[in-house]
């Protein structure tokens, strides 16, 4: 199978916007070509079900409806935009005031802001800034798997829809 | 829960080392329910972030005697509900916060819900 012309990549709502208010509208994503792996064949998609943008959109939304409080998937996305906080407090492209909001932001957060978003990506504009995960990063050696550590907002659409 | 965040984790660590290395221990955590044979700490971080992180896995599985991917799926959600608690409340200690503040930035988002 030849390059797919689109990447996907589910993240959540509060993620998105304290990237687009706190970091120049740059968002760190992890994206592959297959938006649901299980309409492709063992032989073409080499992302497991866990990897998928669809489900893991879907199992999102699902901890978020049954308002689930201590849904792993949320507190890891809770983890990772402090991670990405303070990476950017350390760069510099945030100050100690806006580190200080982010945190009070993700402690103040109700489930319903970690609502899921599909980002919808074209291949042709975001493969200079693509990299491959570390192996040890990703679910299956070959599984297609990429992380733009910035793209910039004006590169990729945004989708929300009801599951 | 009755799950413990790991001693290396809890000794006189910077904040900045201390939410990087929370995050990869996490991961690690992560990729256990995801079915990975043998999860490692990724090699995208610093090198003494790697080590701690490394070491702080070692803890979780000395402490339940098994190795991370044996673990039961549900004390595997402990730990990270734990670790993501614990990192939270440390970075708030060190930064401090602004409850309404926050609030009142939320709010605004909600508002805006510019996604488009």
């Amino acid at each position: 199978m030849g390059k797919l012309p689109i990447l996907y990549s589910t993240n959540t709502w509060l993620a998105y916007m304290i990237a687009q208010r706190y970091y120049g509208g740059e968002h760190y994503v992890w994206c592959t070509p297959f938006f649901d792996p299980r309409r492709y064949g063992d032989r073409d998609a080499a992302v497991p079900p866990t990897s998928s943008p669809f489900e893991v959109y879907c199992s999102l939304a699902e901890e978020v409806k049954r308002r689930d409080r201590h849904s792993k998937k949320i507190e890891e996305n809770r983890a990772g935009i402090l991670r990405g906080a303070n990476a950017k407090k350390q760069s510099g492209v945030i100050d100690q005031e806006q580190e200080k909001d982010i945190v009070s932001i993700v402690d103040q957060a109700e489930l319903a802001d970690f609502r899921p978003l599909m980002y919808v990506i074209p291949y042709s504009v975001a493969m200079d800034l693509m990299r491959e995960p570390p192996l040890e990063d990703k679910a299956h050696p070959l599984s297609a798997e990429y992380v733009i550590d910035q793209l910039p907002r004006e590169l990729f659409d945004v989708i929300e829809f009801g599951v | 829960m009755s799950v413990e965040v790991p001693p290396s984790l809890r000794q006189g660590v910077d904040k900045e080392t201390l939410i990087d290395t929370s995050y990869f221990v996490i991961r690690v955590l992560r990729n256990a329910t995801r079915g990975y044979q043998n999860p490692l700490v990724s090699s995208e971080p610093s090198p003494d972030v790697r080590v701690l992180a490394e070491q702080a896995t070692r803890e979780i599985e000395a402490h339940e005697g098994m190795p991370i991917q044996d673990l039961p799926r549900g004390l595997i959600d402990d730990y990270i509900v734990r670790l993501e608690e614990f990192t939270r409340e440390t970075y708030q200690h060190a930064v401090g916060q602004d409850p309404e503040r926050a609030a009142s930035i939320l709010s605004e988002m909600r508002s805006s819900e510019s996604t488009g």
